[in-house]
């Protein structure tokens, strides 16, 4: 009898303190889902730019399921006042597992980015799968920019990197790899998108150095960072061919980066293997073997001379932003332990090879252009 | 005046105090008697005429007779027995039989003319089939050993009677194949059988409560059919089928979790479309359990499980709902039991227009009110029709119950308390044992061939039965040779 | 209530009764040793198996019995009762510092408000409920649980094989990080212990021509060795060692940074691996509470089965709220379990089997003078 008794209050207790539970229980529609997180150095503060979706406007409008999306600003001299600025606006929790896209601004960068990424990390809900983009833009223009198929900036900036990225046309890094960079205090390049013409546009790559801002490619100057960093990279190119251009698709066959050390110093031997494809002239002509020779020829030029000279600028400014150190520590794990990277790596050596092959024209028959059948 | 039978009046005041509407009938015979007894409602009368009273009143008046002189050549009726036990009288008549009482013979004569009110046999009405035969079981026992009995002319089918009941003396038939089935099995069921003491039972469901292993049971551990000719499959597969008079549904024993999911149809089709439908039932099951329990998961704790814009969207749709996820899906699971029970009751007539007013008021009207969202409705659509997916619908019974258990489990810890239950859910499958066999075989205990056959079946190319079935005999036929080569 | 098993279920059993510690292993295995982790639990494996082996072979020589049941006749009875009460106290002292752990995870990761004892509350029951039922229940109950553990388990790995970085597993043997390959042993070492529960389930012979059990014993190891290093491998390439190491919760932080945006709505896997792992996780605390309640019912005959079960699970949470004061026990307690394991799991068995061994060779020598 008093067992069972015991066991009835046992239980009773139980299902009192269970049942008044549910703490973690809060309904996705209770929560301010952000969709973008823009960070800035205004002066002293940090800002943070949140996008979140104004969902029952967006229901009000009818418009096929789109949310309206407000930017809600929160300034403050550190982070937690940043946020806690933030907080004070929404009548929701804000709710960080939405977020498609992280965009820090130029000034952030200079500043360093360490801090933010140290947060991230202790957030439940903030993913550090998402992509992290800079901008030299100021988050005004960025916000003001024309938005066509999304409605949020953080999807249309979440697509456009995705597209780049699955055509071949860029590399990209997670807030995840970031991190790895930055405690590693090795350097690495972020996707810089700006507002042009009213647009969202990438335009190259900002050169980071561990945490802090180093320097900034040009997308038109990108090619040997492609090509050293990418996967699966598809490019096009104009190629001149004599007195005509000839466009090339490109792609990367092999990449062999093979490290040596001798003598003190560091030696990378390159080579990389393309495949091309020709795909048109520029004009009405012939293209036979002597002139796909030509083309060949001068297509590895062209590559080899981007692949110089990324290397040489990476050497220049002191930042192996081509993860090379990566190569080489795993050939000769003790040594770079021993080395001051940095510099070991400006007075580095390479010896690159760039081999083509070129199938001219696919399904087209180039060598028949240019003849007059009719 | 002296009779040889001295009971013979005795018998008759007897009966006749009790007040059971017996008809008796009485022919002179020599220097005694022949009473005949039996119960109008119960008893072929043109049959006892033609067959009975006829003969007798064409045969020697003269002379005495006795029991033995009746049954060997006088009456044409073709089921006839003696006995000299006269305290079973009373119980012979009620069952329809027809007694011949001797004023000048101890010993009386049971004739079975029994004709009862029964219904034809007609089409299943829960188990459906478009390939297989259409002929149901009914409440007479007679007509259903009669549907087993020519599809299965086998001299090793064993029929064994027994009786249950202080009053209603229910005959049971206990049948299996008695060079296949497992004997433990049989003895094991037979004993239950017989520990039954209770004044009657009216349905093989009332008869299944008793031949369950403990009373908090939360699976059934028999199966139930309505079809003679899934009950043949299952005694050639080595169960013990047991039949009751009066109940339409015979029950299968032993049975495992994963013959639950299983259709007649199976059987009748082409190998790859049933084991689509095995795999689509499994799928059911599953969803019917736990599509409620991970809505509430996702929207409440879990919100990050799915990518953002499939998040967007759900609060968007979520919006201007007043009650929180829980509190949704218990309403709509409680309204959705409620249709489900009012339509098994409703008149056919008036069916289909509830189901469709009871769809619009509380689909439609609901959503647009802002009550509930679109999303719990689909999931909770979904979740009642994968329910009715398995062909044996006892299996889904526990989990409509344990099914709220979950939620409320997930309600209150997430994922957690959603893999709580269902660690509960899967030890009390593991741990359940249909006579002797385990109720989660062949999946625990994993037997790989019974497992891959469970899905994948089909006769010609599963030549032995279920190890877990532990049969006599565990071959089907001859092992087919392999197709192909010279 | 019977307790018998079969071979596959056994491997189950091991399986999640080992793996229930498989969150924080890369984070130990890459402070201590850097790439060299697959060497590591090469070697750790290889060790634990033949320690499994051993427990095994001693089962076998005692057909039918459990530790209780022949301890006495190897090392009296006054010393069965020591060993017994070990490994009660050992079996209870890991359910609480497992379920220590569970609510630390579950808690920082997936649940910031809900408070910690009332994880260890809500689970208990269940796990009283499954010791409950059994060895043999257990024994069904982790196959289940164990096909779809190993499924989903290897799925998800590879996916994070294939969305990480092959370079930041190289080199595979890096020759500067050798020397920490003693502290890296140690460290793995707890992360393989679990074994001594095959001490609780009695040996038996199925037919004369059953499986060696102890090499099916040793495999075993290998297999979960080979498991271990899958995860330890893939969390790297996932997260990187730089960054692994600041993770308690390596596994579950390389999980979540896997998302391969092609499986759509499913594409957020730590929501898969928290409903597998937590469902290894309960069986492995489940066992763990099994096999002590199991020795306690042989200690205390007249006591129910059902008795001793919720005393236990009782007592493992008046345990779970002690350890919970005591500020880093999550550092402290991998430190203990060592030590404790390696007395239950290697030393006791490898004594017991030489006094049977020499017991049994004692037994056949013919005595001199007959």
């Amino acid at each position: 009898m008093a067992a069972k008794r015991a066991a009835f209050l046992a239980l009773a207790i139980i299902t009192a303190v269970i049942s008044s539970g549910c703490w973690d229980a809060l309904d996705i529609n209770k929560k301010s889902l952000c969709t973008l997180v823009l960070t800035d150095r205004a002066g002293d503060n940090f800002v943070f730019y949140a996008e979140v979706p104004n969902l029952t406007l967006g229901q009000q409008q009818e418009t096929s399921g789109a949310a309206h999306y407000d930017i809600v600003v929160g300034e403050g001299t550190t982070y937690t006042n940043a946020r806690r600025a933030i907080n004070n606006q929404l009548d929701k929790p804000l709710f960080l597992g939405t977020v498609r896209a992280l965009m820090l601004t130029d000034k952030l960068a200079k500043y360093g980015v360490e801090e933010y990424f140290y947060r991230m990390q202790t957030m439940v809900d903030y993913r550090r799968v998402l992509e992290v983009v800079t901008t030299h833009s100021s988050p005004e223009e960025i916000f003001s920019v024309k938005l066509e198929n999304n409605v949020s900036l953080g999807y249309e900036i979440d697509d456009t990197i995705t597209t780049l990225k699955d055509t071949g046309k860029l590399v990209i890094y997670t807030a995840s790899d970031v991190l790895n960079f930055i405690y590693a205090d090795r350097s690495y390049v972020v996707a810089n998108m700006d507002a042009v013409n009213g647009r969202l546009a990438f335009n190259g790559y900002t050169i980071m150095k561990g945490s802090h801002y180093a320097g900034f490619i040009h997308v038109d100057d990108a090619g040997g960072l492609v090509w050293l960093l990418g996967r699966n990279i598809v490019h096009t190119r104009a190629v001149p061919a004599g007195e005509y251009t000839a466009a090339v698709e490109i792609k990367c066959k092999s990449r062999k980066i093979r490290p040596q050390y001798v003598s003190g110093q560091v030696v990378f031997n390159i080579d990389m293997d393309f495949t091309a494809q020709l795909m048109y002239m520029n004009d009405n002509i012939s293209v036979d073997k002597k002139q796909a020779e030509v083309i060949k020829n001068e297509l590895q030029s062209m590559l080899l001379d981007e692949l110089v000279k990324t290397v040489q600028h990476s050497q220049a400014i002191g930042c192996d932003y081509l993860e090379l150190w990566d190569v080489f520590r795993i050939h000769y794990p003790g040594v770079y332990r021993q080395l001051d990277w940095p510099s070991a790596y400006q007075n580095a050596a390479f010896n690159i090879t760039v081999t083509a092959e070129l199938d001219p024209g696919g399904m087209m028959d180039m060598e028949a252009q240019g003849r007059k059948v009719s | 005046m002296q009779r040889k039978n001295k009971q013979f009046e005795e018998i008759l005041r007897r009966i006749r105090s009790k007040s059971m509407d017996l008809t008796e009938r009485r022919l002179r015979f020599g220097s005694g008697m022949v009473a005949i007894l039996y119960v109008r409602q119960l008893t072929d009368r043109v049959a006892l005429a033609e067959q009975v009273i006829k003969p007798l009143m064409e045969c020697d008046k003269s002379r005495d007779l006795t029991a033995a002189d009746v049954v060997e050549s006088v009456i044409f009726a073709d089921d006839c027995q003696i006995s000299t036990d006269t305290s079973q009288i009373e119980r012979h008549v009620l069952e329809g039989m027809t007694v011949l009482l001797f004023s000048e013979d101890s010993q009386y004569v049971i004739i079975n003319l029994k004709q009862v009110e029964k219904r034809n046999t007609t089409e299943p009405v829960m188990t459906y089939t478009v390939r297989g035969p259409r002929d149901s079981l009914v409440e007479n026992l007679d007509s259903n050993l009669s549907l087993i009995r020519y599809r299965l002319q086998c001299e090793a089918l064993r029929i064994d009677m027994l009786r249950v009941g202080r009053r209603n003396h229910s005959k049971i038939a206990v049948i299996y194949f008695e060079d296949i089935a497992n004997s433990q099995t049989v003895a094991e069921i037979k004993k239950r059988i017989g520990a039954i003491d209770v004044d009657g039972l009216s349905s093989s469901g009332e008869l299944q409560a008793y031949l369950l292993n403990s009373r908090i049971s939360l699976f059934p551990q028999m199966g139930i059919v309505e079809r003679s000719d899934m009950a043949c499959g299952a005694l050639l597969e080595g169960k013990v089928v047991v039949l009751m008079d009066g109940s339409p549904w015979a029950l299968v024993a032993p049975k495992v979790f994963s013959e639950f999911l299983w259709s007649c149809d199976d059987f009748y089709q082409n190998r790859f479309i049933s084991t689509f439908n095995r795999i689509l039932r499994i799928i059911s099951l599953n969803l019917a359990f736990i599509v409620s329990s991970l809505y509430v998961a996702v929207v409440s704790y879990h919100s990050d499980a799915l990518p953002g814009a499939y998040m967007i969207a759900i609060a968007q749709a979520r919006a201007n709902v007043p009650f929180s996820a829980i509190l949704e899906v218990l309403f709509i699971e409680l309204i959705g039991e409620i249709i489900r029970e009012s339509l098994i009751r409703v008149p056919t007539k008036i069916g289909t227009a509830i189901g469709i007013v009871g769809a619009i008021i509380i689909g439609q009207a609901a959503v647009a009110a802002g009550v509930f969202s679109p999303l719990i409705l689909i999931v909770i659509s979904l979740s009642l029709i994968s329910s009715f997916v398995p062909a044996d619908y006892t299996i889904m019974d526990p989990f409509r119950v344990l099914k709220y258990l979950l939620i409320l489990a997930t309600a209150m810890f997430g994922l957690y308390g959603f893999t709580l239950v269902i660690i509960f859910v899967i030890t009390q499958l593991v741990s359940t044992n249909t006579f002797g066999t385990p109720y989660m075989a062949p999946v625990a205990p994993f037997k790989l061939r019974d497992a891959i056959k469970s899905i994948i079946y089909s006769k010609p190319s599963t030549p032995l039965r279920p190890e877990f079935l532990r049969t006599r005999d565990n071959t089907r036929g001859p092992i087919p040779p392999r197709q192909g080569g010279s | 209530m019977t307790n018998t098993i079969t071979n596959r279920q056994l491997f189950f059993m091991l399986l999640l009764t080992l793996t229930g510690g498989t969150v924080s292993i890369a984070k130990t295995m890459a402070a201590t040793v850097g790439t060299n982790a697959w060497l590591v639990l090469t070697a750790t494996s290889l060790l634990i198996g033949l320690a499994a082996a051993m427990i095994v072979s001693l089962n076998a020589m005692h057909e039918g019995q459990m530790l209780f049941d022949y301890a006495p006749s190897l090392v009296t009875r006054p010393g069965a009762y020591i060993l017994i009460l070990y490994y009660i106290a050992y079996f209870l002292f890991i359910l609480s510092g497992l379920l220590y752990d569970l609510t630390r995870i579950l808690h920082y990761d997936f649940f910031p408000k809900t408070p910690q004892w009332t994880f260890p509350l809500a689970g208990l029951p269940v796990f009283c409920y499954v010791a409950y039922k059994g060895i043999t229940n257990l024994g069904r109950l982790a196959e289940c649980v164990g096909i779809v553990f190993i499924s989903l388990g290897l799925l998800v790995h590879l996916l994070m094989a294939i969305e990480g970085r092959v370079s930041r597993i190289l080199p595979l043997i890096d020759p500067d990080r050798l020397s920490g390959f003693f502290s890296g042993f140690k460290s793995a070492l707890f992360s393989f212990f679990g074994i001594e529960m095959l001490l609780v389930i009695p040996f038996v012979k199925k037919n004369k021509n059953s499986r060696k059990p102890a090499k099916a014993a040793f495999l075993s190891l290998l297999a979960i060795g080979a498991f271990y290093i899958i995860v330890v491998e893939t969390s790297i390439m996932k997260i990187g060692i730089d960054d692994i190491v600041n993770h308690y919760d390596a596994l579950v932080v390389a999980i979540r940074d896997t998302s391969p945006k092609g499986l759509e709505i499913i594409s957020r896997l730590d929501i898969f691996y928290l409903t597998m792992g937590l469902s290894g996780l309960f069986v492995s605390m489940s066992i763990a509470l099994m096999a002590a309640v199991e020795y306690l019912c042989r200690l205390f005959k007249n006591l129910s089965r059902l008795l001793i079960t919720v005393c236990a699970g009782a007592f493992c949470y008046v345990l779970f709220l002690v350890f919970s004061g005591i500020p880093n026990f999550f550092e402290i307690y991998p430190e203990i379990g060592t030590y404790l394991g390696l007395f239950g799991g290697i030393l006791a068995p490898c004594v017991l089997l030489l006094i049977a061994r020499a017991k049994k060779r004692g037994g056949k020598a013919v005595p001199h003078g007959s």
